[in-house]
């Protein structure tokens, strides 16, 4: 078997390098790149309904030579494939770049946001699998009765809202602005942060981020809580369980030890992608919640095309990702003693 | 129990979310508080402008080794020109302090004023930290002594002196030079810096400074602009740091610090937090504070324009009172939604406010390079068919006007231009005349058996409204239009490679036409230029000519109006409507001037520069917000102090002078 984690180790190489030829391909082939934006951003008046902000000097013509400095400044004079080996050669220095939009270091920008990404990530990863199990399994024991009908309608309800629309709902209501005043307006931590108690900060940071942590999650019960319910049904009919009752075993030993243990083994295999959680978040949630997160970063870096800020998250992300996925195949070969790695 | 699980792992998350530190962690003290409280109400101030000196302690600061002659003690100004004569801009009865706290939707790019990303935010800020040498006095558009507290133009007017005003300091102490004016100059050209307005200096020779006050200039050319342009669009920085830096490292190093500026806020590092806000601060030493063109202005202590990315959440905000201000972009919203209680206690006033700020001109840009579109018939009908009198109704709640001309809202706009109503009849019978004769199986207009098929780009997902609706009576007459949403990138592109029929476009107006760029045929079929739909007419480039070496405004005016005849007549656009005014919402405890606005200003420059918390007017407003029951006056909500005004004066429509 370590050969053949070996190999697999091996083989996130060239799947990581088709990732970014693939991804670096399509930024330079879209229409409208960096120096597009800027052209943009130096001649055109706001759209919206009634106009959009005139004013600022949107008015002066670009002459061609001054987009070819753009071009060069972004080093779009350059061929494709000599960018991308530039690029390339910088990532396996541990360099990504600086960001077009901010000038800062990639990895820079994208650090600040991982407190965010923590917190929602640890958050919804943890109160998701410590709802969803227990749920679950008290579903499966109690199928067909009338909290298994309520408990899923709920579920399902939840699946069905989008996370956006319940924050804006859920500010709208609790904020302050136009009802009761709960919960903060929106933000990851208010403005006097740096002179609060470490109780004073814990409390300040779940006031802050109740709203948002049940509109990241409202989404995510329902997958893990009728997995866990259909695997331990699943189980619950097997032989060996049918076994373990005729031998007279209790009822909390057959579930707990026996049917539970086994009906884990398709959950446990999720825990390896665990640690692409670092890099947690949703654009429309941080928008509607105000915060600075990751998602709103790797949304506003592809439309603004930062490109070297959404290729930076996306080499952290998919290198965690293949690694995550071996840590998976790992975690399952140990707690299922049937599978074997050729 | 497993609340009690759930609530510790809520608790772990938020240690280790701590812990991880970061930028985010390291936001500052709110600082409001630091600001001080206004002063007592200033009832008994003297509303004459006179009372005002424009350059109070005239020679003040004034370097005694420099001779009088050469702009040092004792100038007289003797066979120089300025102005002594204008109006006050603010409210004299203004009174200082407390904050101001709008929000933006994104936190912006950079601080810089010059070189890439730079945007309107970056000019607001730009006019609250940098002065010019000369100012535009907003009502009249006469020049106004800054920087520059007398200038000469010589006969063939070519050639431009200034004096600086021996007071001037920037905000680190150095008193402001001709070197700075040189220096300044000197780095807008940089190519590293990537300015744009680098276009308008290279109109010129490099400047001289004649002595420690007096700089001298020589436009190659002669151009009516090149005087307003080199007084009044170049920020003059300290040479002292310009030194320090060129263009390519200014765009790296300063993207959220900002260099010292001489104008009457300042922008510290500090008071950038990033992804959150950027506060102004008013430099309590403002070298200008007492000079007439200041007075009852620069009122707040600290501007703060907070990072607000959803629209529907800074409404709860401003409702909640975290911020003071909400303009108000979408008619549904002002006519349906602005009645809520707050409006009603009068705690919340909303006002439209009219005033003579250029309009932008949003049309679909029509492709004339490609057929059908090179015939005007076909241009003519797709204008016809443009039913904008509905939309202005059904969508817009009768809150625009459709917009005619390419220079509304200004004496420079055709009146006699065509009005375009909505005309099906008169389409068909034009697309007829093209050739468009036959119907296909589908009843799609076709002409040599092919169909009339266009299609439209466009930015923003809210332009469906009516572009449904346009669809819809084009396929009416047998014309299939197709949508396709872009980003503004994607639009650029295609629009710059002309790769389009028809583009959703804003062009934003100058306070002064300038449309050299956008109509010349010589830039008709240049990749990327302001030319977009690819206008080649003679008479207009003749125009052109005439208009940039024209000095006198009256003959300017003539000139422009028969330009926008013949761009309206030629249907290079399909225009779409204006708003003559300003929709906004704020909190019932500022002072502001009679007239909200100034005559020719944007909402954004105008409001933080001359509105100001009046110390009743809060009392006022605390005392209500106490005491749910109570109400305050529900001011009228149509301000149209500028249209009246306008009538009763005849008002130039650029700087007279030149």
């Amino acid at each position: 078997m370590t050969a053949y984690f070996i190999r697999r180790f091996l083989l996130i190489i060239p799947t990581f390098l088709g990732i970014t030829v693939v991804v670096f391909a399509i930024t330079h082939f879209v229409p409208g790149g960096p120096v597009e934006r800027q052209i943009m951003r130096m001649r055109m008046a706001g759209s919206g309904e009634a106009g959009g902000v005139a004013g600022g000097r949107g008015e002066i013509a670009l002459p061609e030579e001054a987009i070819q400095e753009i071009r060069k400044y972004y080093g779009f004079d350059k061929p494709v494939y000599v960018r991308y080996a530039q690029w390339l050669w910088n990532v396996l220095h541990l360099n990504l770049g600086n960001s077009y939009i901010y000038q800062d270091p990639v990895w820079d920008v994208i650090r600040t946001r991982f407190p965010i990404s923590i917190f929602l990530g640890l958050t919804g990863f943890f109160l998701g699998y410590l709802i969803c199990i227990p749920l679950g399994v008290l579903k499966a024991i109690r199928h067909g009765s009338r909290f298994d009908l309520i408990s899923s309608a709920l579920v399902f309800m939840g699946y069905a809202v989008p996370g956006w629309a319940l924050g804006t709902a859920l500010l709208v209501l609790f904020g302050g602005g136009s009802f009761w005043s709960l919960f903060p307006l929106g933000g990851f931590r208010p403005d006097n942060w740096a002179y609060l108690s470490l109780w004073g900060k814990i409390t300040a940071q779940l006031h802050y981020m109740f709203l948002p942590v049940l509109c990241y999650m409202v989404g995510g019960f329902a997958t893990l809580t009728i997995l866990t319910k259909n695997s331990l049904m699943e189980n619950l009919g097997q032989d060996y369980v049918r076994t373990a009752f005729a031998k007279g075993l209790p009822e909390r030993r057959v579930i707990f030890m026996h049917a539970l243990r086994n009906s884990l083994i398709p959950l446990v295999t999720g825990l390896g992608n665990a640690i692409s959680l670092v890099l947690a978040g949703s654009f429309l949630i941080e928008r509607v919640f105000n915060i600075d997160g990751m998602g709103y970063l790797g949304y506003t870096a592809i439309l603004q095309r930062d490109y070297p800020v959404a290729l930076g998250i996306l080499v952290i992300d998919s290198l965690l990702m293949l690694v995550g996925n071996i840590l998976s195949d790992m975690i399952y070969a140990t707690v299922d003693p049937r599978i074997r790695f050729q | 129990m497993r609340n009690l699980h759930v609530r510790s792992l809520f608790v772990l998350a938020a240690l280790l979310a701590t812990a991880c530190g970061g930028g985010t962690g390291q936001q500052q003290q709110p600082q409001g508080s630091t600001a001080s409280a206004p002063a007592a109400s200033r009832a008994n101030v003297s509303m004459d402008k006179n009372s005002y000196p424009v350059f109070p302690d005239q020679d003040a600061g004034a370097d005694p080794s420099v001779p009088a002659d050469q702009g040092g003690k004792g100038f007289r100004g003797d066979g120089w020109e300025t102005n002594t004569d204008f109006d006050l801009i603010g409210d004299p009865r203004a009174v200082k302090g407390g904050v101001f706290r709008e929000y933006m939707l994104d936190f912006p790019n950079t601080m810089r004023i010059f070189g890439p990303d730079v945007t309107a935010f970056n000019f607001q800020v730009q006019t609250m930290v940098y002065e010019t040498l000369v100012g535009l006095h907003p009502t009249t558009l006469d020049y106004v002594p800054a920087l520059a507290s007398h200038w000469q133009i010589s006969p063939d007017k070519s050639t431009y002196r200034f004096r600086i005003d021996p007071r001037a300091h920037f905000s680190n102490g150095d008193p402001v030079t001709a070197e700075d004016v040189v220096a300044s100059f000197n780095f807008v050209m940089d190519k590293g810096l990537q300015e744009r307005m680098s276009v308008y200096f290279t109109a010129f020779d490099k400047p001289v400074a004649e002595s420690k006050y007096i700089v001298r200039v020589r436009a190659k050319d002669l151009r009516w602009q090149n005087f307003m342009h080199f007084a009044n669009a170049l920020p003059i920085l300290p040479s002292s740091v310009l030194k320090t830096t060129d263009g390519a490292r200014y765009v790296k190093e300063y993207n959220f610090k900002m260099i010292p500026g001489s104008g009457p806020y300042i922008v510290n590092e500090g008071d950038v937090v990033k992804g959150k806000s950027v506060s102004m601060r008013r430099r309590k030493d403002y070298w200008g504070e007492r000079n007439r063109l200041n007075i009852g202005a620069y009122n707040f202590d600290e501007v703060r324009e907070i990072v607000v990315r959803d629209q529907n959440l800074a409404l709860q905000m401003f409702k909640k009172g975290d911020l003071d201000d909400y303009p108000v972009n979408i008619s549904r919203e002002w006519v349906q939604e602005f009645d809520f209680p707050q409006v009603q206690r009068g705690v919340i006033q909303k006002r439209k406010i009219f005033n003579d700020q250029p309009a932008s001109i949003p049309g679909l840009a029509i492709n004339t390079r490609r057929p059908p579109y090179n015939d005007i018939r076909v241009r003519k009908a797709l204008n016809f068919l443009f039913n904008r009198q509905l939309y202005i109704e059904r969508l817009f709640f009768n809150e625009y006007v459709p917009l005619n001309s390419f220079f509304a809202r200004s004496v420079y706009e055709n009146k006699n231009n065509p009005k375009n109503p909505y005309d099906p009849q008169m389409a068909l019978a034009l697309l007829s005349d093209a050739g468009f004769k036959t119907r296909d199986a589908q009843g799609r207009l076709t002409k040599d058996g092919q169909p009339l098929t266009v299609e439209v780009i466009y930015p923003d997902k809210g332009e469906e409204r009516w572009l449904t609706i346009y669809q819809d009576d084009l396929r009416k007459v047998g014309i299939t239009l197709n949508l396709r949403l872009v980003t503004g990138e994607t639009m650029v592109s295609l629009v710059g490679q002309r790769k389009y029929d028809l583009a959703d476009w804003g062009w934003a107006v100058p306070l002064f036409p300038d449309p050299d760029t956008e109509y010349r045929s010589e830039l008709a079929d240049v990749a990327d230029s302001n030319n977009i739909t690819g206008f080649k007419n003679k008479r207009v480039d003749q125009l052109l000519d005439e208009y940039n070496k024209e000095f006198d405004l009256q003959k300017r005016i003539k000139l422009i109006q028969e330009l926008d005849g013949i761009l309206a007549n030629d249907y290079q656009y399909v225009l779409k409507w204006d708003a003559p005014f300003v929709r906004m919402a704020y909190w019932n405890k500022f002072g502001h001037p009679e007239g909200y606005l100034t005559r020719t200003g944007a909402y954004y420059i105008d409001m933080p520069a001359l509105w100001w918390v009046d110390p009743a007017l809060e009392q006022q407003l605390n005392r209500a917000m106490a005491d749910n029951s109570s109400k305050l006056p529900v001011g009228a909500s149509d301000v149209k102090f500028w249209p009246q005004y306008d009538e009763q004066h005849s008002l130039g429509a650029a700087p007279s002078t030149r």
